[in-house]
């Protein structure tokens, strides 16, 4: 019994280092961005420990850069993290021999990565607490580990301008935009929400240009997705 | 117009998304099962992200000091073309980052 949690929690370590590894490019972009908005390294520990959701976090920097009100912060991170809903609901079956404070425990700390490797596993063999735990502490040390370690590297670097480090934002997201954008719609989308914000912002709101615009651009994307299904059938 | 660049409140910012953020991982497994979410919201919360993303990624590369700015002395601009090119190539994070901060350092010692 003992040597088989042992070894489970071996299991989980292993699988988790990949995921270690896909965090560390992300992590570091947003320790240098939240040092460029000015957050302290005890902030940065604290928004990946404890909110832990890489998509969300990113983009609140990008959000606070641009000088965007905290309604528009919350309402975003929300609209962002609602997808854990899914993600937990579809991991619960799996932990049903579990008590409850473990269940939620585990939950705590799903991410997109973690979910694809503990929903494999389980759905192979029983659900261990081993492997579980071991997957989700492993991930959330190396989120946390590679956020602080970007905040310490910008640190050393004192002159954005030098090595282009003020682009590391646009180019963040526009590498995120493409990795993101698997369909057309996508494509029109972001050109919806481009051009509005745009528009609101030069219209002389730059507060409200984020928010609307994506609330705006994400509805016509559904529109746009109804309208296909409608006319293909 | 107040830009309002007054250094928002990180702590606040962290409860606030933390408590809007904990619900939505501890719920389903608190109550065993969730309501599924309707298709059309789903569907609407997919494209969420990009839609951000660019609404903020567009103002930040066309709007210099609060004008629209498509001068040959935007770098930003210019810069973000190849760099867009590197993404889609790619679609690596780390080497459209990397090559995005680097053509910004060449341009800028060239001019």
């Amino acid at each position: 019994m003992k040597n088989s949690a042992n070894s489970s929690i071996v299991e989980g370590t292993v699988a988790a280092l990949p995921v270690v590894l896909g965090y560390l490019p992300y992590g570091l972009s947003f320790g240098i961005l939240a040092r460029q908005v000015e957050m302290t390294l005890l902030e940065v520990l604290l928004m990946s420990s404890v909110v832990y959701a890489g998509a969300a976090q990113l983009i609140v920097v990008g959000l606070l850069q641009a000088g965007q009100p905290l309604i528009s912060i919350v309402a975003t991170t929300l609209f962002v993290n609602i997808r854990y809903l899914l993600l937990c609901s579809a991991i619960t079956p799996f932990l049903s021999q579990w008590q409850r404070w473990q269940r939620l425990l585990l939950a705590y700390f799903v991410s997109d990565e973690t979910f694809a490797v503990l929903t494999s596993k389980f759905s192979q063999a029983k659900a261990s607490r081993g492997y579980g735990f071991s997957v989700n502490t492993i991930a959330m040390l190396g989120w946390v580990g590679s956020c602080s370690l970007g905040h310490y590297a910008s640190t050393l670097i004192g002159n954005m301008e030098l090595f282009g480090l003020d682009f590391a934002l646009p180019a963040v997201f526009i590498a995120l935009l493409l990795i993101l954008m698997r369909t057309q719609i996508m494509l029109v989308v972001a050109l919806v929400a481009g051009v509005v914000a745009l528009a609101i912002y030069l219209a002389g709101l730059p507060r409200l240009s984020v928010i609307v615009a994506a609330i705006i651009a994400a509805t016509v994307g559904v529109w746009i997705e109804a309208w296909k299904s409608k006319t293909s059938c | 117009m107040d830009r309002g660049m007054e250094k928002q409140n990180i702590l606040l910012i962290i409860v606030l998304m933390t408590a809007v953020t904990a619900p939505m991982r501890l719920l389903p497994v608190w109550l065993l099962s969730a309501r599924p979410i309707p298709t059309k919201l789903q569907a609407w919360l997919r494209y969420v992200p990009i839609a951000v993303i660019a609404a903020m990624l567009l103002p930040s590369l066309f709007i210099r000091e609060d004008v629209l700015a498509l001068s040959s002395s935007n770098l930003y601009l210019w810069v973000a073309l190849p760099t867009i090119w590197v993404a889609a190539k790619t679609k690596n994070l780390a080497i459209t980052v990397i090559s995005g901060m680097g053509l910004l350092a060449l341009a800028r010692y060239l001019w």
